[in-house]
């Protein structure tokens, strides 16, 4: 019999001085478990809810030390900005850029605010980037002869 | 009507933007004018490819602007229809006119 349920059998009869004192030691006992139990619950908890907001912070600061992703600033990303300068050719270093820039202050920035904003340039400079770089188009036409011929030969086999 | 190149449906749409924003047609200009127009959300990677490919056919002209401070000191780029690209336009609308697709079908 365990001692929670030795403890409650008693119940009801007139118990002796011995049991009495038994019964107060048990349940000092119980008491004494459910406190470091619910201890135990209340650390663990408390570091996992920690480590998550660590990890979060630190994969987020990673992140915008890696990307220059700073989502609450009211400017085009520079990294994308960046990007464009490197990626596209001599030509379309003013005018893409440049319209981006000003969709992005007149028009886009006043609806949609600075997160979706800049969001929204990180999506257009990808974009602008993969029609309009030759080398990222040849990287396209071959990624996609690849899972042509990877769907080719899979019905195949 | 002459055999020449035949448009296609998007070459026609910026074609006809720059018609209609005559002095005032660069990329954001003619981007809005096709959205808020014809309904299409287009790319500027889109958008300046095929400007690139009718200004090499001579239907279109392009000039660097000034740079101005809201484009973080960018040059705009401006395009203009030229004397081929108008005769093109035309030449497609005939067609469409000569296959009936004025027509309301059905």
């Amino acid at each position: 019999m365990s001692d929670k349920s030795e403890a409650l059998s008693h119940a009801g009869k007139r118990p002796s001085r011995q049991s009495l004192k038994r019964r107060a030691k048990i349940l000092a006992r119980l008491e004494n478990d459910t406190a470091a139990a619910v201890s135990l619950v209340s650390v663990v908890t408390a570091a996992s809810i920690g480590v998550r907001e660590a990890v979060s912070i630190g994969v987020g600061k990673a992140l915008r030390l890696a990307t220059g992703l700073h989502l609450d600033r009211d400017t085009p990303p520079k990294s994308a900005c960046f990007l464009l300068d490197l990626f596209l050719s001599k030509p379309d270093r003013q005018s893409i850029p440049g319209d981006l820039v000003e969709e992005f202050e007149t028009s886009i920035l006043p609806k949609y605010g600075p997160r979706r904003a800049r969001f929204w340039f990180w999506a257009q400079a990808a974009r602008a980037i993969a029609e309009r770089n030759r080398l990222s188009r040849w990287m396209l036409v071959y990624g996609l002869g690849r899972v042509a011929e990877w769907i080719f030969k899979a019905i195949g086999s | 009507m002459g055999g020449g190149y035949r448009l296609g449906d998007f070459e026609r749409i910026v074609l006809l933007a720059l018609v209609r924003l005559r002095e005032n047609a660069y990329g954001v200009t003619i981007r809005r004018e096709i959205e808020e127009r014809a309904g299409r959300e287009v790319s500027y990677g889109a958008l300046y490819t095929t400007l690139d490919r009718m200004e090499a056919k001579g239907y279109v002209s392009s000039r660097i602007g000034e740079p101005t401070q809201v484009r973080g000191g960018r040059a705009k780029r401006y395009f203009q229809i030229e004397a081929p690209g108008i005769r093109a336009l035309n030449e497609t609308r005939e067609t469409i006119a000569n296959m009936g697709g004025l027509v309301h079908v059905g």
